[in-house]
This record gives structure tokens, C-alpha cells and sequence, in this order.
């Protein structure tokens, strides 16, 4: 996909090799979502055989990669460097150690997204013409994560529900290669090391990437969709828009609210094309569009058509808003769960607002309060969404928070410009 | 000036050592209380296997009660504030729990403990638990009780030291209270509680004063808006509110490090080298219930169609809403409905777990989750879709969550719900459950989609208990006339005539079929 997309061949091969993997999640298991509908033996190995093909034809890789990295221009002898590199690959081997060992014990690890991938995986194991009917027989949520384990399970050859957990601390590990290098292209310092280092120190948002819940896969995306749209803003590569167009279609099919991030993508772009007077704006938003189309809008139609049952109503809770927001301030400055993160990004943003509504990073700016209009009109205007007040509503900030670090991570100065006051 | 920079860090270091020292050899007071030394004074729960070893007491584990009492302790609180236990597992940092009971309890109650982490693996380990920091540590201490780790089968105990510390071994505590390390609950993907520091939450120490300093630092920023003041002043205050979150920021950085180091240390010891299914069993907190529903996979075949009767409160797992204690998410799925679309009629397989009642008079079948409650007023009726587990003829009683006094028309409809199929009478409560016993009026037969219908014949309203969950699959519930996404909390209870054992794991756990 990335052969196609990156035309102009700008993409380092880690960075190549990172996107790769997390669009290929997503294409891999639309692949395989569509493959269910046709009932045919070794469906597995048949589409591995086929990706393999597709891979050799138009591999991009030589055996010595151009190790576009970044990461040569540290200077590795700088003590702060070497730390922060240490501690965060300790933390990564933590995700990985803590992955591999134990088996899911946490409820929509089990209830939503596991069992779902054993009825398709036992399904076509023993009734082989009944798959498409596993699909639309099970709940109404997006299905990559799903079918993700379903093909892992397939490669083990059993439903090793804690084993096929290995591609959330994959996906961590391919998303802070992206954000760190991303965010080295905006400020070009040892910054960017530093708030990645940040972003991967909140225990609550590591601890996610072992749990087999889907915050961490949707964080990855809906941020990779932001930072891809800045990077575009900033660089004009037409890769860039595909880049940002795909990530935010992938949340849709990825979990229900991946419709309402779609949307945030959106006006994100209306509002650029607006600002800056882009010519071709309709075409413009045919491409945006075709994504969904391509990715998430099957599924959509799928769930209405067969009639899956859903939750997803109106139903208005505005006397809930002061609750809500005593909430938010419990949850994300005072009970532990995100340290102090919160007010310290709180605090870069107000104190460096200037640099918040600069030309490229008002977009950054823009996402965040798009989300927050996401989170007020979810939890106060949908059928029972309110209730989860005592649980997924601290898990839905996960979703922004990598994003909330990457923007600040932009509008911090450098440490020489803080203490000096120049540039 | 050269010798100036050595000199100076050599000093700040010579200076915190000599700080170290002089709080290392203040005075304190202990009191060592010596189990070896002490045996009459303390006891163990029932079936423990004790022994004396070397200058400690090794115990084992018979059943999921594992504890030592000192009960008549007898401690006065206010003479010592840290507690030191010598103990050796064979977990490596595991949860374990001191219980006291003091004038402000009469038995011993989980919020009436401190928790503390058991330390590495295999070797003493020496345990500091900073008592002062419960509230309730005051007055006289009249009994202590001791919960060592879950995941232990056995541990060494060598003493327990009741200390009026100095500022080193306060220092320890606080320590050990602020890196313990603790396995995640079930609820910890929804929050995670803040880090315990120097006796209170790390949040609830720092948040205000960063609020205050960031607010010190905006209203310069205010005033240099309006009247441009020197920029060191802006520049500093600014500096100054970073090096101090990032100060507070790395100390917690280093607490998580801790933590993981801990974490990784215990996975390595509780689940390498095991396989999925005992790790599955470590998990759920009851091994034998993991082994038997393999016993039930590799038993009953693929066609079958599976009754789960395994009881939710099992000993030892972490919640009755658990997915992992249940059948179908550690085994094979649930196939029910795929069975109706194939219009299978494959033989009935009932699996039971730890029954209350070993004689198993009844299979009880449940909608068990509740979320909220519903008012069902005079005239209205709540229909709840169900779909039969056994023959109706078999069908004993329905049970349902309501604070009311109200009696309602309970009855069982047909699956059209114009025929009444069962008629329902008022049998008891017991606590927020009310029973009707069931008495049959037509013959109706397993997996048969019917209806529970309450009807509200009186004249004030009735709560019933209701659940949002999506989980329950065998049938829609139609509240005051509508259809509705939520479903009733309800439980239906069989005799068990006519079914003989399938297969048996043990005394406590089988399989019966029809």
C-alpha cells in the first residue's frame, strides 16, 4: 500500500516498515473480514501466500536499509540521550515481558474483543460454512482488533488468548518510533526524545498495552491520523494526506467512535482548505471520504442491514455536566491514574499559548477541542454513555492523550531558548 | 576553580551520608515478637501444616483460608508507628495484608488493614509497613492478623517488630509504601490508584501546590501583558514551575520503574515456564476450575450444547462479572444460537463447579448482571424473552431483584405471549430477591424461546432490577409496552429430575446430561 501512497519515495525505511505495520493491521484484517463472507479451506495461509506475492512485487526494502532514523543525529555521547533511550526501552521491555506472561484477565479483553475472534476461529474450525455467519452473529463493534487475533490464533493453530495480546506492544512500539520522529521533524532537538519519553512514562497509558483493550489501538490511530495531517500541513507530500486520511478511517474500523474521530479528520481539513484557500476542494474530500468508504463504511452497513443490535442512540443527559466535568478534574489531575501529566500539559498550553495558535500547530490545537466536543456530546447526549462515567470515561482519554503530548511537545521551546530567552 | 567542581558534589555526598548515618543510629524502640519463640500466642487457620525451621515457623497452605492471628497482642499504637515482618515466599512481590483490630473495630475488616508487598522470591525478606499511616492505628491493638499473598501455597515467617522509629527506618516504610508493588484488579483499567507518599496519595501532596505555582506563574504572565516587567522574571518563574514538575515527574518515573522491575521480577516467577491453562488457573484464582473446564472441552463433544451452571461467587476470583471465570471465554464459545440457525437439536450437557448444595437440587439459570432499577406502575408489565434450559414441567421457580413489598403477577408466556404457559406464586424474599414458585399449565419443551411476564396488579409502583449489559443473548425484554435494550436481572431454578452424570471430574465438579 505504501508503494503506492509514497510515490515519491520520502518514507525512511523504519518509518516505512512502522507504517507499515499499523496500516497493514487494519488492510490485513479487512482483508480477512471480506474473506469470511466466501467459506473456502486454509483461508489463512491462502491470503499470507497472496500478501507475500504482493510484497515481493513491490518491495521497497533492500536487506541494507536506509536507516532514515533520526536517530543519527543524536549525539548518542550525551548522557541525557543515553538515559532517555534506556528508559524507554525498559519500558517497552516491560510491555513485552508483562504481554508475554499473563493471560487476559480483564473484561472486554474477554467480553468484547477475544471471544468474538474464538467464535470465528472455532467456527470455521468446525463449521466452515458458517463463517459469515460468526460475523454478524457477534456484537456490533468494528472488528480489526477482533479479527487480528483471529488470524494469530490461526497461526498458532489454538486460541492462545494471551499470546495473540503480542501486537498491542508491537503497535506501541511502531507508533513511538512514528511519534518521535515526527515530532523531531517539528522541533529538530532533543526535545523530541524527551516527550516521547514522557508520553510513554504515564503508567496508566503503558499499562494499556498489555490489557488487550482497544484505548491503546485507537490512541495510536486517532493520533497518527493528527500527526499525519500536521506533518501534511507543514510539508504539502500528498503521502502525508493519504497517511492522515487512512489512520483516521482505520478508527472506524477499530471501534464505534472511530465514526465521530472520522468526522473530527473532517472539519480538520475543511478547516484547512478554508484557511488556506486550497483550489480542488471537492476532490479534495472524495479522497478524505474514500477511505471510509473503503474501510469503515462496510461494516456500517453490514451492522444495518443485519440488524445487529446497537446502543448507539440519542438520549440527552445535559443535566449531567457539572458531574462530568467534577469528574474529568478527579479523574485526570487528583485520583493517580495519569500522574501529573495532566497539569503539566495543561500548564505548557497555557503558559505557551502563542505558539498553540501559530499557523500549523492551531490545527493540533483544533483536534484537541474537536475531541473534547466528542467526549461532552458522548457522554451527555447518547443513549446511556453517562454511566460509564465510573468506568471507560477515564479510558477515553487515552485516546487524546498521545496527541495532548505531541502538541505540547510542539510548543515547548527548546531547554537553550527557556533559559536563555533566544532562539 | 577546577577543584572547586570536584569538591563540591564530594561534599553534597559526604554531607547526605553523614545525614544517613546519624538517622541510622538514633534511637528506637522495638518490640520483637519472635513466632518461633511465641508458639500459643499465635495461631493458624484450620489444616495448616506448621513447622519449626531453623529460627522461623514454615507453613503450607491446606484450603483458600491462609492466615496467622496473634490475637492477643495487646499494642499500644501510639508507641510504635512501623512495622517489620520477616518473612519468606515463594512469589515474588505479592499482596499480602496486615489486619488490626483497634478501638475502632470489633472484628477484623478489610478497611482496617494495610496492605504490603512481599518482597523477592525464595529468600527473608524484611518488610516495613508504616502503621501510622491508617487512621485507625491508635489506642490499644488487641489483635493482629497477617494474609500472606494469594498466589503463596506456603511461607517462612521469622518475626514480626513493632518499632518507634527513627528517620531511617521511617524512611524505609514510607519507601516501601511508595515503590509497593501491587498485581493489577480488574479495575485498574478504569484507574490506578496514586502512589503512597510519606502516608498520602502522591496527587493529593503535589497537585494543589503545581496548581498554586501555575497560577503564580499565569498572573506574571498577566502582568507582563499589561505592563511589560522584566523578562527574567517571566523567564524564571516559568523555569521554575518546569524544574519543579519535572523534579516530582522523575521521582514518580522512578517509582513506576521500580514497579516494573517488580512487575517483571513476579511474572517471571508465577508464570514462566507454565502453560496457558495454569496460567489461566494462576489468574482466576482457582487452578482446579481451570482444569476442570478443560476436562469439560476435551469431554463434551463439539456438538454439544453446553449449560453453564457454574456459580458466579467461585472462591478466589477476582469479581462475579469476571469474564475469565466463566466457560465460554476460557474455552470454546457459546454455539446456542448458531445451533437454532442450523435448527440443531444436539443433546443437552450441564456443567457444574462447587455446587453450595453438594446434592445439587437445582440448576439455577441467570441473567445475573444489574446495573439500575425500573418502576413498574400500577397496570403496566415488564415481559422479559427467555429461552427454557430445561423442560418447563421442570421449572421450579423464578426469582427477580425488587425493593418493593408490592406483590406482582408473576406468569411464564408462550413465545408469542398470548398463552400463558406457566403460572407464578408468590413464594418468599430474601433480602432484595423476591421467588415465585412456578407451576406449569402446558407442556412446553427445552430451548423453547418463552417470556417471564411481571405484571404490576396493585396500586403503587414495583422497582424491579434491570441490567444494561449486552451480554444476554437468549431473548429481548418489551418494558411498559416498548421494546427495550435492557433486560431483566432474573435467575430460573430447575429440579434436576431425570438428569444423570455425563462425566465426573471429582466430587465437586461434573458434567450431567439428560
Amino acid at each position: 500500500m505504501l508503494y503506492f501512497f509514497d510515490k515519491g519515495k520520502k518514507l525512511g525505511s523504519f518509518e516505512n516498515l512502522s507504517l507499515s505495520y499499523l496500516i497493514g493491521q487494519g488492510a490485513l484484517t479487512l482483508i480477512l473480514f471480506w474473506s469470511f463472507f466466501f467459506p473456502f479451506k486454509f483461508r489463512v495461509p491462502s491470503i499470507s501466500i497472496v500478501i507475500f506475492i504482493l510484497f515481493v512485487a513491490f518491495n521497497r526494502f533492500s536487506f541494507v536499509p536506509r536507516i532514515k532514523t533520526g536517530l543519527r543525529s543524536l549525539q548518542t555521547k550525551n548522557l541525557i540521550v543515553v538515559m532517555l533511550l534506556v528508559l524507554i526501552v525498559f519500558k517497552l521491555v516491560y510491555a513485552f515481558v508483562e504481554t508475554g506472561s499473563k493471560p487476559g484477565y480483564s473484561w472486554d479483553a474477554s467480553g468484547n474483543w477475544t471471544i468474538n475472534s474464538k467464535i470465528y476461529y472455532y467456527v470455521e474450525k468446525n463449521f466452515n460454512d458458517q463463517v459469515s455467519w460468526a460475523i454478524t452473529n457477534t456484537n456490533n463493534y468494528p472488528k480489526m482488533i477482533s479479527i487480528m487475533h483471529y488470524w494469530l490464533f490461526s497461526w498458532m493453530g489454538e486460541a492462545d488468548d494471551q499470546w495473540s495480546n503480542i501486537f498491542f506492544p508491537l503497535s506501541l512500539l511502531c507508533f513511538i518510533y512514528l511519534f518521535y520522529l515526527n515530532l523531531f521533524r517539528a522541533r529538530r532537538d532533543v526535545g523530541a526524545l524527551f516527550f516521547t519519553y514522557v508520553l510513554i512514562s504515564t503508567p496508566f497509558y503503558l499499562y494499556h498495552s498489555t490489557i488487550g483493550y482497544a484505548g491503546l489501538s485507537m490512541s495510536i490511530y486517532l493520533s497518527l491520523g493528527a500527526i499525519y495531517f500536521y506533518r501534511w500541513v507543514r510539508e504539502r507530500e500528498e503521502n502525508y494526506f493519504w497517511m492522515f486520511s487512512l489512520f483516521f478511517a482505520m478508527t472506524t474500523w477499530l471501534k464505534l467512535e472511530g465514526k465521530t474521530f472520522f468526522v473530527l479528520g473532517f472539519i480538520l481539513l475543511i478547516y484547512f482548505m478554508w484557511r488556506e484557500n486550497m483550489p480542488d476542494k471537492v476532490k479534495r474530500i472524495i479522497k478524505y471520504a474514500s477511505t471510509y468508504i473503503v474501510i469503515g463504511l462496510p461494516w456500517q452497513i453490514l451492522t444495518i442491514v443485519s440488524q445487529m443490535p446497537s446502543r448507539e442512540k440519542l438520549a440527552f443527559h445535559l443535566k449531567y455536566f457539572v458531574v462530568m466535568h467534577h469528574k474529568v478534574y478527579y479523574l485526570l489531575f487528583l485520583n493517580g491514574t495519569w500522574g501529573i501529566i495532566w497539569i503539566g500539559i495543561i500548564a505548557a498550553m497555557l503558559i505557551f499559548y502563542k505558539r498553540l495558535f501559530d499557523k500549523n500547530n492551531i490545527y493540533l490545537a483544533l483536534s484537541l477541542v474537536l475531541f473534547y466536543g466528542i467526549v461532552l456530546f458522548a457522554y451527555l447526549m447518547t443513549y446511556d454513555a453517562y454511566f460509564y462515567l465510573e468506568s471507560a470515561f477515564n479510558r477515553t482519554w487515552i485516546f487524546i492523550y498521545p496527541l495532548a503530548v505531541f502538541t505540547v511537545g510542539c510548543i515547548v521551546p527548546s531547554w537553550k531558548e527557556l533559559t536563555n530567552g533566544k532562539k | 576553580m577546577q577543584n572547586k567542581k570536584i569538591f563540591l558534589p564530594l561534599i553534597i555526598l559526604a554531607g547526605l551520608l553523614i545525614v544517613v548515618l546519624i538517622m541510622m543510629v538514633m534511637p528506637e524502640e522495638r518490640f520483637v515478637f519472635n513466632f518461633k519463640d511465641n508458639v500459643g500466642q499465635w495461631q493458624t487457620s484450620p489444616g495448616t501444616k506448621v513447622r519449626a525451621d531453623d529460627d522461623a515457623i514454615a507453613l503450607r497452605r491446606a484450603n483458600n483460608n491462609f492466615i496467622v492471628v496473634m490475637p492477643k497482642i495487646n499494642l499500644g499504637a501510639e508507641n510504635y508507628d512501623v512495622a517489620i515482618i520477616d518473612m519468606k515466599q515463594p512469589v515474588a512481590h505479592g499482596g499480602g495484608r496486615l489486619f488490626f483490630i483497634s478501638p475502632y473495630n470489633q472484628r477484623f475488616q478489610h478497611n482496617f488493614s494495610l496492605p504490603f508487598d512481599t518482597g523477592g522470591a525464595d529468600k527473608f525478606n524484611r518488610i516495613y509497613i508504616d502503621l501510622k499511616r491508617h487512621p485507625a492505628w491508635k489506642g490499644i491493638i488487641r489483635a493482629l492478623l497477617i494474609v500472606p499473598a494469594t498466589n503463596s501455597d506456603k511461607m517462612s515467617l521469622k518475626s514480626i517488630t513493632f518499632v518507634q522509629s527513627n528517620p531511617w527506618t521511617k524512611l524505609r516504610a514510607w519507601m516501601s509504601d511508595f515503590t509497593r508493588h501491587y498485581d493489577p484488579k480488574l479495575g485498574t483499567c478504569f484507574a490506578m490508584a496514586s502512589p503512597i507518599f510519606l502516608g498520602k496519595t502522591f496527587n493529593m501532596w503535589f497537585i494543589p501546590i503545581l496548581w498554586w505555582l501555575l497560577a503564580i506563574v499565569l498572573l506574571i504572565l498577566v502582568i507582563d501583558h499589561f505592563s511589560e516587567i522584566d523578562p527574567r522574571i517571566k523567564r524564571y518563574s516559568i523555569l521554575v514551575f518546569f524544574i519543579i514538575f519535572l523534579m516530582l515527574w522523575g521521582v514518580l518515573d522512578l517509582r513506576n520503574n521500580v514497579y516494573y522491575l517488580k512487575a517483571m521480577r513476579r511474572n517471571a516467577n508465577l508464570y514462566w515456564g507454565k502453560t496457558l491453562w495454569e496460567k489461566k488457573g494462576i489468574n482466576a484464582g482457582d487452578k482446579e476450575y481451570i482444569k476442570f473446564m478443560r476436562f469439560c472441552d476435551e469431554n463434551i463433544p463439539k456438538e454439544g450444547w453446553i449449560y453453564n451452571f457454574v456459580p458466579w461467587e467461585l472462591p478466589g476470583t477476582a469479581s462475579r462479572y469476571l469474564s475469565t471465570t466463566q466457560f465460554y471465554y476460557n474455552m470454546r464459545p457459546d454455539f446456542k444460537r448458531l445451533f437454532r440457525k442450523l435448527e440443531m437439536e444436539p443433546k443437552p450437557y450441564y456443567v457444574y463447579y462447587k455446587p453450595k448444595d453438594k446434592k445439587i437440587k437445582t440448576l439455577s439459570q441467570e441473567q445475573a448482571v444489574l446495573s439500575t432499577s425500573v418502576d413498574i406502575l400500577p397496570g403496566e408489565e415488564l415481559l422479559q424473552g427467555i429461552r427454557l434450559w430445561r423442560d418447563l414441567k421442570n421449572l421450579e421457580q423464578v426469582s427477580f431483584i425488587s425493593k418493593s413489598d408490592e406483590k406482582a403477577g408473576v406468569s411464564i408466556l408462550d413465545e408469542k405471549r398470548d398463552k400463558v404457559i406457566a403460572k407464578g406464586k408468590y413464594l418468599k424474599k430474601e433480602k432484595d430477591r423476591v421467588f415465585y414458585e412456578i407451576v406449569p399449565i402446558k407442556k412446553y419443551g427445552r430451548n423453547n424461546p418463552a417470556y417471564i411476564r411481571i405484571a404490576n396488579r396493585g396500586e403503587r409502583p414495583i422497582d424491579i432490577g434491570i441490567s444494561y449489559s449486552t451480554e444476554y443473548d437468549e431473548g429481548n425484554s418489551i418494558i411498559k409496552g416498548k421494546k427495550d435494550n435492557r433486560d431483566l436481572t432474573f435467575r430460573l431454578d430447575y429440579n434436576t429430575k431425570g438428569l444423570k452424570v455425563f462425566k465426573k471430574y471429582n466430587e465437586e465438579a461434573f458434567i450431567l446430561t439428560e
